[in-house]
């Protein structure tokens, strides 16, 4: 059961528009390593989990991943409300623009919509575990290159913050694994 | 005013975000005394500041709208606008 | 978990290339060519000419040899009599070929100080990643905590602007 807190996680206030930017950004909210598969493989893996402290640690990061989608969602949404028909048309948003105009719509910065293959939901205590960290890292490094690509302060500061998180998940999913790893008899045999 | 609702908002975000630092410390670490602790600090902390939040400036949870005349849920900027 | 069992030259699937004297003995200096691995995975390349012997260690080689393989007290597959290990390290010659050296195939490049030789998950069982446990610590106050995206410090490692293969240009993004 989920309930909606009225505020961000982190502030986001970004004042400037950029179709650039937001081209990139989207893949954080439906890319291939961005928000929304985070937390819909975080909630699926949950239910088949055999530690309770890895379904807390599933549960409790799924949710806080819809958190961040909110925010990098709420970035693309500030970096575009303003933008002007030409700034649409010279920037290449105009291909997004024709399909979804100024939504918010989950898709990766080259173009392939967000999908279920971007993460996997396997069944197995051990192997889901590593695929949340991997996951982590792999969202780490998108930061990471926006952060190459993007200089601005007022969009760097929120991407800086949501890198930040990526990190404390990782060692979160690591700590679950290594619980796992030397309780369960499941996992001993299967090693 | 606007300046004192920021300023509290800002306030709930900080303490809220040490909030879900100790959820996840403590999903891995359910024995930690100071963080246990901690976090029961923060949990009277939040619950203060949401309440004087609410009272002031309208409800950040849909199940603590105040005014009985009009549904303020619906009323003020999402965190979005 | 590993099956340490010795096994035989022949067991390894690898084509053996035998060369028997005329007589079809296998005596003891016929040349065997063994391409194939010790008996263990040693790490680092042992191809080598062994020589067989009825009572061979592992690698194929010769009677009074022990097995192949790393260590400060087994000299390498393919080594003479009084060849040292191979493997560089601070007790150690350094690899290259040679009467005196220790056989090629070594590595050079192998550093005694590597997590290899040091390793402090020594004894932990293999195939698992492990992260070391997080323990409690002194924690950011509340603005500091949010502003740098935790309020652990030890997990506290932002991005400083490098890109791979390329150079730091300093602090990335705004802090």
């Amino acid at each position: 059961m989920w309930n909606y807190e009225r505020r961000l996680q982190y502030p986001v206030n970004i004042t400037k528009p950029n179709a650039k930017a937001a081209q990139i950004i989207i893949s954080q909210y439906g890319g291939p390593d961005g928000e929304i598969g985070a937390s819909m493989r975080y909630l699926s893996q949950r239910y088949s989990m055999e530690n309770r402290k890895a379904i807390g640690t599933l549960t409790d990061i799924g949710t806080e991943e819809l958190a961040h989608l909110e925010m990098v969602a709420t970035i693309v949404r500030q970096l575009t409300k303003d933008l002007t028909p030409e700034e649409i048309k010279a920037s290449g948003f105009d291909k997004y623009y024709v399909d979804h105009t100024l939504a918010i719509w989950p898709t990766a910065a080259a173009g392939i919509p967000f999908n279920a293959c971007e993460f996997q939901s396997k069944g197995d205590t051990i192997t889901d575990l590593y695929e949340d960290m991997a996951a982590e890292q792999k969202a780490r490094t998108t930061y990471d290159n926006i952060l190459r690509l993007i200089k601005d302060p007022e969009i760097a500061d929120p991407i800086r913050f949501l890198r930040a998180r990526e990190v404390v998940h990782f060692q979160r999913f690591g700590e679950a694994n290594r619980e796992d790893c030397s309780k369960s008899e499941h996992a001993q045999h299967n090693h | 005013m606007n300046q004192d609702k920021n300023k509290l908002l800002l306030y709930i975000s900080q303490v809220s975000f040490g909030i879900d630092e100790l959820v996840l410390f403590l999903d891995t670490h359910p024995c930690d005394q100071d963080a246990l602790a901690y976090y029961q600090e923060l949990k009277k902390a939040r619950k203060e500041a949401l309440d004087e939040y609410t009272h002031k400036y309208g409800p950040l949870l849909n199940d603590n709208v105040d005014n009985s005349c009009y549904w303020e849920w619906v009323k003020e900027p999402w965190p979005w606008e | 978990m590993n099956n340490m069992n010795l096994r035989r030259p022949n067991d390894f699937g690898r084509k053996m290339n035998c060369n028997f004297n005329q007589n079809g003995n296998s005596a003891n200096n016929s040349n065997c060519n063994i391409k194939s691995a010790p008996a263990f995975d040693c790490g680092f390349d042992t191809s080598c000419n062994m020589e067989c012997g009825s009572n061979k260690p592992s690698c194929g080689c010769d009677n009074n040899k022990p097995p192949c393989g790393c260590g400060n007290d087994k000299p390498s597959c393919g080594c003479g009599n009084n060849k040292p290990s191979c493997g560089c390290g601070n007790n150690k010659p350094s690899c290259g070929c040679g009467n005196d050296k220790p056989p090629c195939g070594c590595n050079p490049g192998c550093d005694a100080d590597s997590s290899l030789y040091n390793d402090p998950l020594k004894g932990m069982a293999l195939a698992i990643g492990y992260v070391p446990w997080q323990q409690w610590c002194k924690v950011y106050d509340l603005c500091k905590g949010l502003q740098q995206g935790t309020i652990f410090p030890p997990l506290d490692l932002p991005f400083y602007g490098c890109i791979p293969r390329g150079y730091c240009k300093g602090q990335g993004g705004a802090q």
